[in-house]
């Protein structure tokens, strides 16, 4: 951090040497924030219960949720339900599930939508929403923090540990 | 250096810009949850304000700064079915003089996925198409899509942007899922964009009498993406054709080749990309051809979900022959050695304030000119070779 303070200073000695600093401050507290926090809430992996398989491999979801694979084993469309961006739950999913940060999904999706070269997952407002949508479209995949109780054709799916 | 008042413009321009675009973004995000989701509509928006100590880059950006610099899209795209989709986007670009804001198709296609399984993919896009190259040229114009305000400008130059952009034609793309990652390949046979000003001023330096002419162009990307880390590759070939048609007749073929590797790397909060380039662009008739090199090696570190940071070193050589320039401006009257290179260190932050709302704060400084526009700057002789660059940018997305 020092480092990378002192070199820009020496390039814009008068010019944001201040807001630099303060900006660096916020920054290394921020990192600290960050590690500090600790982790915890599960999710589950949840489709349509139409599907006839009950495990899939982490690297399976990372090409369903970014969209690489669009459909199942079995050829049926795979439909991908997602939580607003914003949301706690799809961090926590993206970090924990799929082990990708945040934008790099985001990024996926933003240069096949501006690009015109793919569709993008359906957004929708809440976990309510997500289940009615998964009972709703066969093919579909999302997740929720937990499946509580018996749902009407909606299952969860157990992730394998083999790598591929 | 920041003068109060342009604080103020920023600001009451966002305002009232926001403000228009929220209303407009509820009814939008209605049609996207509409029936079966199959018409979706979305847009961006971002201004930037530049400052520069000496040179202009997108408008006057060296005496009181310069809000000259805005992109506003909207992106439209309707899937009747799994093997069909139709998308485009409508563009409105001011950079200085080389944009003037007029509204642009920046792209219009039908997209026909023929082959559709869950490890292979085929298919054909047909109409105006992005061309395939690079990691960013495909949205370069989409603010949320890039690391930094102004793009590698080594590699996504904005002197020639009409014919980087998009083109007119047919391109084919396979998508497979091997065991140990996915690569995508893309083909595009295309009439690249030639017929402008900006095209002229890149290849001649100066407006000649004449007309450029089109010819069937090629664009080739080979991606690969490893299932096991996070690594991501690309290698893209650019054959554009076209020839000039000089007023006092005949016709002369000119021809550009580019060769670029890409790779990034993301660990944990860290994000490395590097891009390479070779560059070279022939005058058939009187036998000149002269390679350019490019490269920029970037790091961005991800602090939390809002805040990044990011430091870039991005290198351009008009001719790597002649880096320096100086035998170039021992036989040309009109433009200095430094206007032959260019090499910019930049250092930068992004807040993203929700997933519609991003800020953005960078500087540069840059050493060389051979990136900035002669219709900003019309007198190249009057340029400074050192100069420094401060932008920050707000943008909106629904």
């Amino acid at each position: 951090m020092y480092c990378i303070e002192k070199s820009v200073t020496l390039l814009y000695p008068p010019l944001i040497h201040k807001f630099m600093r303060k900006l660096l401050f916020t920054f290394t507290s921020l990192l600290l924030l960050l590690l500090a926090s600790s982790p915890g809430a599960s999710q589950e992996i949840v489709v349509n219960a139409s599907l006839p398989f009950n495990d899939v491999t982490q690297t399976q979801l990372r090409s369903i949720f970014s969209m690489r694979v669009r459909s199942w084993s079995n050829e049926k469309p795979i439909k991908v339900f997602v939580l607003s961006s914003d949301s706690k739950l799809h961090r926590d999913f993206c970090l924990r599930i799929l082990e990708v940060f945040p934008y790099q999904l985001q990024r996926i999706w933003d240069v096949m939508l501006f690009s015109g070269t793919g569709s993008t997952p359906i957004e929708v407002k809440d976990e309510r929403m997500m289940l009615e949508q998964i009972a709703n479209n066969p093919g579909s995949i999302g997740y929720v923090k937990s499946l509580q109780g018996e749902m009407r054709n909606v299952k969860t799916l157990q992730i394998q540990s083999a790598p591929y | 250096m920041l003068k109060h008042c342009k604080y103020k413009a920023l600001l009451i321009s966002t305002t009232i810009i926001s403000i228009v675009i929220t209303s407009i973004a509820d009814k939008a995000y209605a049609l996207n949850l509409g029936k079966n989701n199959t018409l979706r509509i979305h847009g961006f928006l971002s201004q930037g304000y530049l400052k520069s100590d000496n040179n202009h880059f997108f408008g006057n950006s060296d005496q009181k700064g310069s809000l000259d610099y805005n992109e506003l899209g909207l992106n439209a795209s309707y899937a009747p079915s799994e093997k069909l989709n139709f998308a485009g986007q409508l563009l409105s670009r001011r950079a200085g003089k080389t944009d003037d804001g007029d509204i642009q198709v920046d792209f219009a296609l039908l997209d026909f996925r023929l082959i559709n399984k869950s490890n292979y993919n085929f298919g054909t896009r047909v109409g105006r198409i992005k061309n395939p190259f690079g990691f960013y040229n495909d949205t370069r114009d989409v603010s949320f899509t890039r690391e930094s305000i102004i793009i590698p400008q080594s590699i996504y130059f904005e002197r020639t942007r009409d014919i980087s952009i998009s083109s007119d034609g047919v391109e084919i793309y396979i998508q497979r899922n091997f065991t140990l990652g996915s690569a995508t390949l893309q083909f595009l046979v295309a009439q690249p964009r030639v017929k402008n000003l900006n095209t002229k001023l890149a290849l001649f330096r100066q407006d000649q009498p004449g007309d450029l002419e089109p010819k069937p162009s090629f664009i080739t990307r080979l991606a690969f993406h490893p299932f096991s880390s996070a690594f991501k590759l690309a290698y893209s070939n650019i054959r554009l054709h076209a020839a000039f048609e000089p007023d006092s007749g005949g016709s002369n073929d000119i021809n550009f080749t580019s060769n670029i590797f890409s790779l990034n790397y993301a660990y944990q909060s860290i994000n490395f990309t590097a891009e390479y380039a070779l560059r070279t662009t022939e005058f058939a008739a009187v036998n000149k051809k002269q390679t350019g090199q490019s490269y920029y090696l970037q790091l961005t570190q991800h602090l939390s979900h809002r805040w990044n940071i990011f430091s870039r070193y991005d290198v351009l050589y008009q001719n790597k022959n002649d880096k320096n320039g100086k035998k170039y401006a021992l036989s040309s009257t009109s433009a200095p050695a430094h206007s032959r290179f260019a090499k910019d260190l930049t250092v930068g932050a992004q807040f993203i304030y929700s997933k519609s709302w991003m800020f953005r704060l960078e500087a540069h400084y840059v050493n060389g000119t051979a990136w900035l526009s002669s219709r900003d700057n019309p007198d190249l002789m009057d340029t400074t070779q050192k100069w420094r660059l401060l932008s920050l940018l707000v943008a909106y997305r629904f």
